[in-house]
């Protein structure tokens, strides 16, 4: 199929097809649409791609995506530095501050443990949290991995760490979305639901 | 197209797609299978809780051309323990990864099965899971044909009371003292009253290994043991193996 195309343009699509949730359909549709794009939007597009990539980081102290390090909620003297949620990946920080419920600050693990792949504590950013632990002032740490098999396998693990440092551990309760009908809800998140219940 | 209803255990679980699951079940009906969970990492989507690893679930299956798709599914048993406390994880993590190295496609063994099921409601109410494990590794590999010889030489069948040098596990037995001369292979060693332990775990009932109290060393000396046949068995790294090692290291310091 791809002989049927200059060269330039089956390298484009080739690319294209690479990157996630773009199959070979989309990537041609793509390719024609970037082709029909004025020079300087194309331009824009790429330069936006090469900038990021070259200036992005991860913050020296979290572990964060940014730009500059400290990052930008590490250098934010109005949030909570008593306070830190401990997240699998920097999009999850993301998510949580479109909440913006939370002020505390954030660690990046850049990852689970994962008994079956064999993913290990030295595998992930847990060094440099135990580092802040004991040089900065936490009073509590909140663990919000993913409720999935390797994420309950890391907040186990990093609740048996932390706790002998005398600092509260807490977890995101694990519940109903919001919006759903009970009787759709499947057994085992209804189970943990009734075990997180609170008084009102 | 088929369609049929099985029992099974969810052995492992890996993300398919944008929001897809494919499950490993060991199921009674139909041995080891792999299906298609569709939107089972929805959050709302009604297999997300039931496709937990471990749950032990009834399914409707539907037989595709590529592949199966479990398209209902009820828990029969969620092993929810089995998830919250770390070590039991890593024991069912580790069983369920021997389980579906060993194990081939859609070959049914309802001994197995049952063994496995019995095994996790064992697991789930152990303390300290590390001789019923022992019992559970030893037992599977007599299911799967693979036992290894502990009564005699494995090369000479001499097997006079303290003639024996060591496990070897190329070998897959033990060799005497002369055959383990002229082999010139790499030996583990096994005192006598480990050996009688493993003789002795082959034929155990695993509620009553669970009621035991773990002797630690015990349990290392025949894990060195069996880790090095199920590992050359398998003919590559199991990695929940090196995770459950990584875990009983790091516990000794805070074990008292
Ligand atoms: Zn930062
Ligand atoms: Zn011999």
């Amino acid at each position: 199929m791809m002989n049927y195309y200059p060269k330039p343009m089956s390298r484009l699509i080739k690319e294209l097809a690479k990157l996630p949730g773009i199959g070979p359909k989309t990537a041609q549709r793509l390719a024609f649409y970037l082709f029909e794009l004025p020079r300087d939007e194309v331009v824009g597009l790429a330069t936006a791609m090469v900038e990021a990539k070259d200036s992005l980081k991860f913050c020296a102290i979290c572990g964060h995506l940014t730009d500059e390090s400290p990052c930008r909620v590490c250098q934010d003297t109005t949030r909570d530095h008593h306070l830190l949620c401990v997240v699998e990946e920097p999009k999850d920080v993301i998510a949580l501050e479109k909440t913006r419920e939370f002020r505390g600050m954030y660690h990046v693990l850049h990852g689970a443990l994962s008994p079956l792949e064999g993913i290990g504590p030295e595998e992930l950013n847990i060094k440099q949290l135990l580092n802040r632990l004991q040089t900065e002032e936490i009073n509590e740490v909140i663990l919000a991995c993913d409720p999935d098999l390797e994420g309950e396998a890391t907040a186990l693990y990093l609740a048996r760490i932390i706790k002998p440092l005398q600092i509260k551990v807490t977890r995101l309760a694990r519940g109903l979305p919001i919006g759903g009908d009970l009787e759709y809800i499947d057994e085992v998140t209804l189970g943990k639901a009734i075990e997180g219940r609170q008084e009102l | 197209m088929g369609l049929y209803h099985c029992e099974g255990i969810i052995l492992r679980t890996r993300v398919f797609g944008e929001a897809d699951r494919i499950v490993t079940l060991l199921t009674k009906e139909k041995g080891k299978i792999e299906a298609v969970a569709r939107g089972a990492r929805r959050p709302r989507n009604r297999l997300v809780g039931v496709t937990q690893q471990f749950s032990y679930l009834r399914g409707l299956i539907f037989t595709g051309k590529n592949l199966d798709q479990l398209s209902q599914a009820e828990l029969i048993k969620s092993f929810a323990p089995l998830r919250d406390d770390l070590l039991k994880m890593a024991y069912a993590t580790w069983w369920a990864e021997l389980l579906d190295v060993f194990l081939p496609l859609a070959e049914v063994n309802t001994e197995i099965f049952l063994f496995t099921l019995a095994g996790l409601v064992v697991l789930e109410q152990t303390p300290d899971p590390m001789l019923v494990s022992r019992a559970f590794e030893l037992r599977l590999l007599r299911y799967l044909g693979y036992d290894p010889v502990l009564d005699h030489c494995v090369r000479c069948q001499e097997g006079a009371h303290g003639s024996l040098a060591g496990f070897a596990p190329v070998e897959g037995g033990m060799l005497c003292r002369i055959c383990a001369t002229s082999a010139g292979e790499k030996l583990i060693p096994l005192r006598p009253s480990a050996l009688a332990e493993l003789r002795a775990l082959y034929a155990a009932d695993l509620r009553a290994v669970a009621r035991r109290p773990v002797d630690p060393t015990l349990g290392n000396e025949l894990g060195r043991l069996l880790f090095a046949f199920i590992q050359w068995r398998a003919e590559k790294p199991l990695k929940s193996l090196a995770f459950l090692q990584s875990l009983l290291v790091w516990q000794e310091p805070s074990g008292s």
